[in-house]
This record gives C-alpha cells, structure tokens and sequence, in this order.
C-alpha cells in the first residue's frame, strides 16, 4: 500500500486517473478500490488544487507529459488547500484543450450549494464518499465502465444517478 | 191767539174720527157764541181747524178759502182767531194726505229701526274687536274707542273720551309717536309703528299701532285718525325668548373643544364659527369671514387637496372627514380634523363642520412612526446578524459532515478491511474488537447525516404542489426491499387521498414513518403495516398503523423530539433524529403530526396535509 504522491507513469501504458486528494486514507481506499475493480490505469494523485492545476495545465515538472501524460478522468475532492475544488473545476472549464476530461467531484458532503455549483460548471459526476470499501469498489467499476472504457454514462443512466448526489432541485 | 181756539188745536181732531170729536171736544168749548158758529159749521159740512197747521194749509184748497172767510165773518170766529174751515171734499183730501204720510211715517219708521238695527250691529262689532281700536285727531284726543282699547290702556270705557294717546305713549317713544302720525297725515296712507305704552296701572307694554287717516276729499289736512293698538307682548316674549334659546346655544357651541362652522358651499367662506376658533388659533372671530380667510390659513401643502375634497362633497351632497394643517397667529402649524357635511338650507347649500384639534395625536403618531422606524432597523440589524450567524452555523455543519465523517471513513474502512486481511487466522476476540469500532463508526456516520438531513428539513424553503400519496407510498415501497416480503408486509388500504406537500420531503418523511413502523416489532415477529388516508374537513389524515411493540403512554409527549430515543440502541438502532425529521418537514408543509399507540399492540403514526381541492362535484347544487 503505497502513500507516495505521483509517480511518473511508464510510457505505452493506458492513461492515467487523476486523484485530486489531500486525505491520506482516502486516497488509500481509492488505490486499493482501484486494485479491487482491477482496473488497470495508473493512479495519479496530486495534493492540493494549485498542483492540479499545475498538472493538468503541465507546468513545472508536469511539463513531462511522458511522465505525466493527460489524464483520462479527473476525480476532484472540493476541499483542498490552496486552491478549493470548485475554483479548480472554474479554471478547467476554461481551457479549450480541457473540455473533453470528465471531471467527478469526490466528496465528503453533499451540501446543496456546492452540489449545484459543480453540476452548473459541468461536473459528469458527484460522488459522496461512502463508508465502505465495497462500496467505493462499486463506484469505480462504474467510473471504469463509463468514463475509461466509454464516453461518458448515457443520459437518465440509473445505475450511475444511483451513486452520485442529486441536485437539491430534486430533492428538498 | 184766542183761548178758544186751543181747544181746538189737537192733533186727535185730525187723526180720529173728525165729527166725533169734535162733538167730544164741544165739551170744552165755553162761549154761546163760539159754540153756535161751530154747530152751524158742522151743519154746513165743515170742520174748524187750527190755521197755523202748515200741512193743512198746503192741502186747503183755494176756491174753498172764501166760504171758509164768509163763515168767520158771520159767525165771528175769524182766521185771525186762528181757525180754519173746512169742508167735506177738504177732509177727504186731507185724509188721503194724512194715510199717504202715515205711509211715509211706517217708511220712515221702518228705514229708522233698520238703520238702527244696522247701527247697533256696527257698534257691537267695533266694540267687541279683540284689537283695540281707537278714533283720535292728530293731537290723539279720543274721539271714540272701543273696549279692547279701553281695557288695553286701564281705561273705563266712559272715561276714555277725556284723554290723549300721548298720555299713554312712553317719553321716549313720543317722538316715534309724533313723527308717526306727520308721516300718516302727509302720506295720507296706512303706517304702523311699534311703541311702548304706559297703561293707567302704570304697567309697560309694547304695542304695534297701525293708522290710517280719514280721507276727506277737501283740501284741508284730516284731523280724524282711525288707529289698531296691538299688544305685542307675546311676541316680545316669544322673541326674547328665542334670543335666550340661541344665546343658549351659542355659548353651548362656544363650550365645545372644536371649532364649528358653518361655510357657504359655493364660495367656501365662513359664515359663523364658534369661539373656540379664535381660543385654538388665534384669530378673533370677526375676521373669519372675510372671504377666503380660512382656505389661506390651510397649510399650503394640504390647500388644494382640501378645496378638491370638499369640492367634491358638495358636488355629491356628501360628508367629508379630512386632516390638514392650518397656521395659527403665531405661523405655528396645527392638525385638525375636520367632520364636513353638506346641508340644504332653503334651497342654499351650507357647509357645517367640526374641526378637533389632532396635533398631540399626531405627534404621537410621528413619534411611534420614529419609533418604528428604529425598531425596524433594529430588527434589520439583528436580522442581518441572524444571518451572519445561521451562515456561520451552516459553515459549522459544513465542516462537521466533511471533516467528522472523513475520519469516521476511515475507521469504517480500515476496519472492514482489517478483517478482511486478517482472515481466518485472526483471533475471535481481536476479531469482536474491531466490529464493535466498525458498528460505533457507522453509528456515528448516521448520527452526522440524519443531523445534516435534519438541519435542511429545518432550511429549505420549498412550494406546496399536490402531490400523488397513492403514487408516492407505492414508490416508496417498491424501492425498499425492507417493506417488501418476507421482511415485512405492508398494505395500501387505497386509494389514498392527495395533498398539497412538497415530494422530496413527504417522501423522505414516509420512507421514516415505515422504517419505524416496520423496526419496532419483537424479534421473530412478522412486520405488518397498513396505510389509509381519511378526509377531515379540507384537511387528509394519513395513518401509518403497525403491529409493534407500541409506545407506553408517558413517552407519547417526547417521540417526535429530536435525540429522544425510547429504546436502547443495542434493542432497535437508530439515532432518535427520525421522528424529529418528519415532524419537522410536515410543520413546514404546514400540517401536523400524531400518535396513538397501545402498548404490546402496535402504534398508529398519523400525518395531517391540506387536502387537494379537486372541483367538487357537488359544489353546483
């Protein structure tokens, strides 16, 4: 179970996941959810939302894209130091070269206004953090499904509206 | 004149029976001589009559005479001796005469005692007019009056002829008298003139006099007046009276803390105003009508608004309550409230009003106006801070459910795959250990999201739409696998009646309502639930009843407070939030909550919403 942070990826291997996590153990569980699900993409992970920026954008060491290709989803905590997750996904929906990377917020709540926020700036997915490790299993296999071996859940897919967080219109 | 011939001077000679008498009267007679003349005149057909009667003398005829002359002379009994005789033709004559003036006489007679009559009626007349009336010259010397007038003035009828009018006349009056009766006798027309008068008694009394002079048609002035005397003192009375009554009321007015007016509806000038008027203003009240005084002391902001109210008024024959302002003497500004009513007098519209002063109340009113004002910035301000604070708090709930949950995932998560990784080998013991932190951590996981869930029932505002119980309680239950056998068996007694709710909430207060209906149930023990609505005037019941363990009495009060909890955790889990949830999300949709339960019978949870009016059939009849 390794805590590093990214690791340059080797080259010919399929694109990588983002993982944009400042918990520790959350980003644990994600691996070994990862190793569960057998999915076979590198993981990704970057601390806080300046990096994630700085990634994606390819600055500093990230300049390396053999190293650090793009990657193929982007999974965004919304509470990160420096940058918060929201002003991460503000800043992606203005990149023209970004528009086809699904952004999933991972969260530990649903609050109404941040759920709103992110499905207004066009988020695929919001995922509140589950409990459980089979659960969190589950969610990735569906991330695998839809967003690494295809091109986005289609429209009213309940299987995946089943794991994410409604938006507040439809609840109370 | 001879002495005889008196004898024969009497009038019966002529009315009676002529031979007769005279034959009576021969008795009378005292000379031989004189009684031998008179036989041999009566032999001859005469008669002897006095000569100085004028009316026989008329009637003697002529031819006659000479006879008559011859007789005298041969018997001595002269004209001169005052006798006349006559002859029988004579008498008949004379008696034809005679009956032609008896007739006359009876004419005569007649004319008399009807002018008599006539005279008398007149006389009752004037002296019973209940007016007294007297006939006076110009220096009022009483030429006839009669009773009224007599009584009127203390007089004995007899008496009154002996004065003057002017001795009746007060001293004062006596020029008014005297320029009276001038103006009667120049204008030789009908005057009149009101006095007072001193009767005999000394007693006062007012008197109207109407005069008319006689109208003569000679040149020279008529001393004849003929004058009505009136006693006015009735009237007098009346009149003072009636002044009495309305000074009486003028200061009864004058009293009254208000000004009241009275105006003309065309040209809006006063025309009486009560004293009050000049004690609250200032103004004495003789400048009060001058035209337009009072719409110039009307405050010049409230003028025109006024004039047109009262425009109005008058065009609809209405009444008015208004407030303005006007300026008092000293230019300060005072509120009245004016009651304005519009009154026909005789054909002529009037205003009359009653104007209070307001001007304490309105500075009340603008002071509790300030007040108000204070206060609802200061509720603005506390309410701006309730803000800040409820922000605050939602920043705070925000944190809790990210960060407590963060690390209570952890303990989940390490635990399950703790025992996962450990496998059989693990020691039982270690094994208990670890579930028990798996079973607190996801407790208190439940805890944090039911508070959370809570805390936006608490928030949210949402809008009333109906909503498809029938629908909605089916959903629910098709969804849950623990509201289906052969975990539970729960029953629709339909269809069920809609409400006015809001879904999302309605829906996670039923899914609440049912897992409590089907968890309290003794273990091994089949979970049955029945669900029906009931209609109570606009308002539907839903009922939720179970077959649980039942509720003891004394906890009925506290189950729909948030953290109660009646049971153990370790009996049946749950963190005493969801009760308060549903509660809390039907008061917000504006209905209510309740419970009746039996004790090792089962509980029956009701839920009251306002009814969906549908377009009652029945309403048309």
């Amino acid at each position: 179970m390794s805590t590093s942070r990214h690791s340059p990826s080797h080259p010919g291997a399929s694109p990588p996941i983002l993982l944009a996590e400042d918990e520790e153990t959350d980003v644990i569980f994600m691996r070994l959810a990862l190793e569960a699900a057998e999915v076979s993409n590198p993981l990704q992970v970057v601390k806080d939302g300046r990096e994630a920026v700085d990634y994606l954008a390819g600055n500093g060491v990230f300049r390396d894209r053999r190293a650090y290709p793009a990657p193929a989803v982007l999974l965004l905590d919304l509470k990160l130091p420096q940058l918060l997750g929201l002003d991460v996904l503000r800043w992606i929906r203005e990149q023209p070269h970004l528009k086809q990377l699904p952004v999933i917020i991972c969260s530990g709540s649903d609050q109404d206004s941040d759920v709103e926020t992110a499905y207004a700036l066009g988020a695929q997915g919001y995922i509140v953090k589950p409990g459980r490790p089979a659960q969190l299993e589950h969610i990735v296999r569906l991330i695998r499904k839809y967003f690494l071996e295809g091109k986005g859940p289609p429209p009213g897919c309940e299987e995946w509206l089943a794991v994410n967080a409604a938006r507040p219109a439809e609840r109370m | 004149m001879h002495p005889a011939t008196l004898h024969f001077i009497h009038f019966p000679c002529i009315t009676g029976d002529f031979g007769c008498k005279v034959t009576r009267q021969r008795r009378g007679l005292r000379s031989a001589a004189q009684q031998e003349w008179l036989s041999k005149v009566l032999q001859s057909g005469g008669y002897v009559m006095p000569r100085h009667d004028t009316h026989l003398s008329e009637v003697k005829p002529a031819t006659r005479r000479g006879s008559a002359k011859r007789l005298s002379r041969q018997d001595g009994l002269s004209q001169e001796d005052g006798a006349l005789v006559l002859y029988q033709d004579h008498i008949r004559d004379l008696e034809q005469s005679v009956s032609d003036l008896r007739d006359r006489l009876h004419l005569l007679q007649e004319t008399a005692a009807t002018t008599r009559r006539e005279r008398d009626y007149h006389r009752n007349l004037f002296q019973h007019t209940p007016a007294g009336y007297v006939v006076h010259d110009s220096r009022g010397y009483v030429v006839d009056c009669n009773w009224a007038a007599t009584s009127l003035l203390g007089l004995k009828p007899r008496r009154a002829l002996a004065f003057s009018l002017m001795q009746f006349v007060a001293k004062e009056d006596l020029p008014k008298w005297l320029n009276h009766i001038r103006h009667c006798a120049g204008t030789r027309e009908l005057q009149e003139v009101e006095l007072t008068v001193h009767d005999r008694h000394g007693r006062t009394l007012p008197v109207r006099v109407l005069t008319q002079p006689q109208l003569e048609l000679h040149e020279h002035r008529p001393d004849r007046f003929f004058s009505l005397i009136l006693d006015i003192t009735r009237r007098r009375t009346a009149e003072a009276a009636l002044r009495q009554t309305q000074t009486d009321y003028l200061r009864l007015i004058d009293a009254i803390e208000g000004i009241v007016w009275e105006a003309d509806a065309h040209t809006l000038d006063v025309t009486f105003v009560s004293h009050y008027a000049e004690r609250l203003l200032g103004y004495p009240v003789a400048v009060w009508r001058r035209p337009e005084f009072w719409l110039n002391r009307i405050h010049s902001a409230d003028r025109e608004r006024v004039a047109n109210q009262v425009l109005r008024v008058v065009a609809e024959r209405g009444e008015l309550r208004t407030e303005y302002r006007v300026l008092n003497a000293e230019r300060q500004v005072v509120w009245l409230h004016d009651c304005i009513k519009v009154v026909d007098q005789g054909g002529q519209l009037k205003l009359l009003g009653v104007a209070l002063d307001i001007t304490e109340q309105h500075r009340a009113q603008e002071q509790l106006h300030q007040a108000q004002t204070l206060l609802e910035r200061r509720v603005e301000e506390r309410t701006a801070e309730l803000r800040r604070t409820v922000a605050e708090l939602e920043a705070f709930s925000y944190s809790i459910s990210h960060d407590l949950r963060a690390p209570l995932r952890a303990m989940m998560g390490f635990a399950e795959l703790a025992v996962k990784v450990g496998g059989e080998q693990m020691p039982p013991r270690s094994r208990e250990f670890i579930e028990r932190i798996m079973v607190g951590a996801r407790r208190a996981d439940r805890l944090v999201q039911d508070l959370l869930s809570y805390s936006r029932v608490s928030r949210t505002n949402f809008t009333l739409e109906p909503v498809n119980l029938q629908q909605l309680v089916e959903e629910i239950i098709g969804q849950s696998p623990q509201f289906q056998p052969p975990r539970a068996e729960v029953k629709i007694k339909g269809p069920l009646l809609p409400v006015l709710g809001h879904e999302v909430s309605l829906s996670q207060g039923l899914t609440n309502l049912l897992a409590n209906a089907v968890k309290f149930v003794p273990p091994g023990k089949l979970p049955r639930v029945r669900l029906w609505t009931e209609a109570m005037d606009g308002r539907v019941r839903l009922w939720v009843r179970d077959n649980g363990i039942g509720i003891e009495p004394q906890h009925l009060g506290r189950i729909f407070g948030i953290f109660e909890r009646v049971h153990s955790f370790e009996q049946f889990e749950g963190t005493g939030i969801g009760l308060a949830i549903v509660r809390k999300g039907v008061e917000r949709m504006g209905g209510r909550v309740g419970v009746e339960s039996t004790p090792g019978k089962g509980s029956a949870f009701w839920l009251e919403l306002e009814g969906v009016k549908v377009p009652a059939e029945r309403n048309g009849e």
